[in-house]
């Protein structure tokens, strides 16, 4: 048994052994009963939780340690049965193994502590196949399972096994080799398994900040009037290699987020410029709509560059908005200019979420987050005319 | 229709509640209650981002000084009292920023053109768009006066289509029926009814609000929520603490007045209330005044059936001595060089009142709610205590013995929900043991509850009322509960009535199990 403890979250674990089911749920039993006879001060204040079942897949030995911290920090405000699993198919040997730990964390200002159970479960050669059929009998019953995806997404096991008995998929399509193609791919998953299962996407999440903020702007009615008049969106991303012939994902999903929420319809129109922007032509009735998405070398990381362009039938340009998240400042910049609104520029704090928190506010929704699957499929449909 | 009704860009479950752009001002700002929850509440909103980049606030004090001096003085009160200090400084400094200063009398009118030029700067060179909360949060005589000064100051309505200005008043809302009625026509003299948000803390707690999902997001309680299977219920806010530092406050105002016409209503009438037809706030708040419609007005001569108060003698509390709430006047009076208090004072410092609901759902069930200081702990609950089974099964495990089940809905601490109910020991014998099916708030959720005041502030910027008391239902609360305010005036009690750290008078323990000897008070 191996027990790390930092300030303020503890790890009780067993070591990995060839799996089997009974000896997984007699280490489960002994694990607490090890916990009970600790000490009797922790007997008190130990209390075992479980919302729902995580499951975690990652196919990079290299990534384990940093998943490790991630799973401490969801389970501290989403307690649960957490069965972390790896593969890897090409080994030699057909190997099956399993260790069950917990993970205890002190609830603030309460002097308790509350633990999760954890389940390590690692595939190799041809048990791979049966990596999904193995861990389904783990699930604690009647509670919803999430899956978070951390592998190269592949029509076959174990992730196909594992989509057919979740609730809810979480990946993050920046992990993909060609990100903005792979939104086809899950558009057209989340289309197929829409009665099973719902999908989220942790890139998308990274936007919420920014949608919020430039949200926020037409909760004011003297800017709200204007966004009938909006004629143009450019969206300025940073350059990456992945892609190279698509705009980054980001800006495809904020793209296909306009087109959904202001029923926008795509027309033919697309253009490339040469320097590598990406035109596209909408319709809202017989308004056009422009929206640019371009690559950008002076942007960096999670940088991004929205401008909002309002204007009249004549032309005339109403009102402009500029939002700009600026990774390095830690800052959303918000600029605008219009004949009646008195405000010029302001500048909020923007903290750029960890990938446990955007966990945490995947675990929070339920069913289907409509909003997204909306602006997946309009961007896949652009993605699909391109 | 609000704002964010129409963005088609807000309309998410995921992206938070914001507040619109708006000014708050808050008179009273040196005081305890913006020091201690207001600023730590917006502030946290403002860490949350889920206030405008059109934000300021005003503090409006008889003080003077400047901007910058009131943004020491917040700095200090939210090092101290908010939960986790001011956290990052660049965040704090970027808030204070935001916060503004007006030193005047709140009769002078001189004092509200200033906050008048103040407000129109600030919609302009804060974006605040001419939208406003105006927070009373000072001693209630000054309530009617500055209501008075802001309608004639003009700064009352809304000066554009689109803009709106609101005022939060906190309680106490009247002494009384006649007070509260006095002062609710002089604020509606100047604001109209939509505009008045009238402050209720308790509404603000995470596990009131959750009384409302409990009951209507789940099948399985509503049915039984009704006459044929709810024997009782018990509504409970205990406070360990005596009345302290505030005995002048207390001395006139009692524990009837200071919880249950106000908080302990609320709370009844959540639970009580038929299912609304939507979750829209006045869709709410017609249920919860349907059923304080249909509690039985009792009379003057009927007091004595219907209320029990106490005061509490010396005692211990937490394993220390402590005086009696006459004692604690005396030694008051004593380092006082100002006013003095009644040192034979008759204030209730614990209350209990039945109220008897006339309806279809509740007849011939009693809702005991009991408010008192100096108990053994501080806790807050709402106890629904079913009705025992109508056979006795296990005669042999003198099942008569067995305790019916009970619902408990903990407010505080340790928000959650208990279920208990009989199981069986393990062994040969047929012995049975009550359990409990245990939910806490902060074992499942892992998250921090908001504090009431963040939910309420924000609500009242996004102009949602369902959380604020309407006036309808203050006034009814004073009118059922007048008659037992007179008598306890008109009669001289014998007090003390029980020791500090007990469960509060004998007399209540005999009202309650009065012609039903199964009932008592739960020692939760």
């Amino acid at each position: 048994m191996t027990t790390s403890d930092t300030a303020n979250t503890e790890t009780i674990g067993e070591m990995m052994k060839p799996f089997d089911l009974r000896t997984i749920e007699k280490d489960i039993r002994n694990l607490w009963d090890q916990k009970e006879d600790a000490s009797e001060e922790k007997k008190a204040t130990s209390t075992r939780a479980c919302v729902s079942n995580l499951l975690v897949y990652e196919d990079e030995e290299d990534e384990m340690s940093s998943l490790a911290e991630s799973i401490i920090d969801v389970t501290q405000h989403h307690p649960c049965r957490v069965i972390v699993m790896s593969s890897k198919a090409n080994a030699l040997q057909d190997k099956l193994e399993a260790g069950v730990s917990a993970v205890c964390s002190y609830v603030p200002g309460r002097g308790k502590q509350i633990c999760s159970e954890q389940i390590m479960v690692k595939a190799e050669g041809k048990a791979v196949a049966r990596l999904s059929a193995s861990v389904m009998p783990l699930f604690v019953s009647d509670l919803p399972v999430n899956l978070w995806w951390r592998g190269v997404l592949v029509d076959a096991q174990p992730f196909s096994g594992l989509l057919g008995c979740s609730d809810r998929v979480i990946l993050d399509s920046s992990y993909s080799n060609r990100p903005t193609a792979f939104l086809s791919v899950l558009a057209s998953l989340a289309r197929e398994r829409f009665k099973e299962v719902a999908f989220s996407d942790i890139n998308w999440s990274r936007l919420t900040q920014l949608r919020s903020h430039l949200a926020g702007l037409f909760d004011v009615s003297d800017l709200l009037v204007y966004l009938k008049d909006l004629s143009k969106v450019s969206i300025e991303f940073p350059f990456s290699a992945a892609d190279q012939d698509l705009p980054a994902p980001q800006a495809m999903l904020l793209t296909g987020w306009f087109m959904s929420r202001l029923n926008w319809g795509l027309t033919e129109d697309i253009l490339r410029s040469k320097t590598g922007a990406t035109i596209l032509k909408f319709l809202r009735g017989e308004h056009e709509i422009t929206v640019e998405m371009t690559p950008s070398n002076k942007l960096e990381n999670q940088d991004l560059r929205l401008t909002l362009t309002m204007a009249d039938s004549t032309g005339w340009q109403e009102a402009r908005i500029v939002v700009n998240r600026n990774y390095a400042h830690n800052a959303i910049e918000t600029k605008l200019e219009t004949p009646t609104i008195c405000w010029l520029k302001n500048v909020a704090r923007y903290e750029m979420p960890t990938e446990s928190e955007l966990i945490l506010s995947e675990l929070e929704i339920l069913g289907h987050d409509v909003i997204y699957e909306n602006a997946l499929e309009c961007a896949a449909q652009i993605i699909e005319k391109m | 229709m609000t704002p964010e009704m129409e963005n088609p860009l807000r309309e998410e479950m995921r992206m938070e509640r914001k507040a619109p752009p708006c000014a708050v001002v808050i008179f009273g700002a040196s005081g305890d209650l913006n020091k201690r929850k207001l600023t730590p509440a917006l502030y946290s909103l403002y860490q949350q981002h889920l206030l405008s980049n059109g934000f300021a606030m005003i503090g409006f004090t008889r003080t003077k000084m400047d901007h910058q001096a009131f943004r020491n003085l917040m700095t200090e009160a939210t090092k101290e009292f908010a939960e986790g200090g001011i956290g990052d400084p660049a965040v704090w400094n970027s808030f204070s920023e935001k916060l503004f200063y007006v030193a005047g009398d709140p009769t002078d009118p001189s004092a509200y053109q200033e906050l008048k030029e103040l407000l129109s700067s600030l919609d302009r060179e804060q974006g605040t768009a001419c939208n406003r909360v105006f927070y009373l949060s000072t001693p209630p005589e000054l309530y009617a006066p500055i209501v008075k000064q802001l309608g004639a100051a003009g700064i009352s309505k809304a000066s554009t289509p689109d803009s709106w200005v609101r005022i939060i008043i906190e309680k106490p809302f009247g002494y009384d029926l006649s007070t509260a009625i006095k002062l609710n026509s002089e604020v509606a003299s100047v604001f109209d009814e939509e505009q008045v948000y009238r402050i209720d803390h308790y509404l603000g707690k995470e596990t009131v609000q959750n009384i409302l999902v409990f009951r209507f997001a789940n099948g399985i309680f509503e049915p039984i929520w009704n006459r044929n299977f709810i024997d009782h219920v018990q509504i409970t806010a205990a406070e360990a603490v005596g009345a302290g530092d505030r005995v002048g406050y207390y001395e006139a105002s009692g524990a009837l007045r200071d919880m249950i016409q106000n908080h302990l209503m609320q709370v009844f009438s959540l639970v009580a209330m038929e299912p609304p037809v939507s979750l829209d706030a006045n869709a709410i708040r017609d249920e919860k005044q349907k059923v304080m419609m249909a509690v039985y007005p009792f009379t003057h001569d009927e007091v004595p059936r219907f209320a029990v108060r106490g005061q509490y003698g010396p005692g211990t509390s937490n394993g220390k001595p402590v005086p009696g709430f006459r004692e604690e006047i005396k030694s008051f009076n004593a380092k006082s060089k100002g006013h003095q208090y009644n040192e034979e004072s008759d204030a209730p410092t614990y209350a209990m009142v039945r109220l008897m609901v006339n309806n279809w759902r509740w007849a011939g069930v009693p809702f005991f709610i009991r408010s008192g200081k100096r108990m053994p702990k501080r806790v807050s609950e709402v106890a629904i205590q079913f009705k025992r089974v109508p056979h006795l099964l296990f005669k042999q495990t003198k099942a008569d013995r067995i305790e019916p089940n009970s619902l408990v809905i903990r407010v505080q601490p340790d928000e959650g929900i208990t279920l208990k109910f009989g199981a069986k020991m393990p062994g040969q014998a047929m012995h049975i043991r009550e359990v409990n099916m245990d939910f806490q708030y902060g074992q499942q959720f892992g998250h921090h509850s908001p504090e009431a005041y963040e939910r309420l502030l924000l609500d009242c910027m996004l102009g949602d009322p369902t959380l604020f008391a309407r006036w309808d239902m203050v006034e009814k609360g004073w009118e059922l509960l007048g008659p037992v305010l007179d008598t306890w005036s008109e009669e001289r009690a014998t007090f003390p009535s029980y020791d500090a750290g007990s469960w509060g008078p004998t007399e209540a323990d005999e009202f309650i199990a009065h012609g039903a000897p199964h009932r008592r008070w739960r020692k939760p």
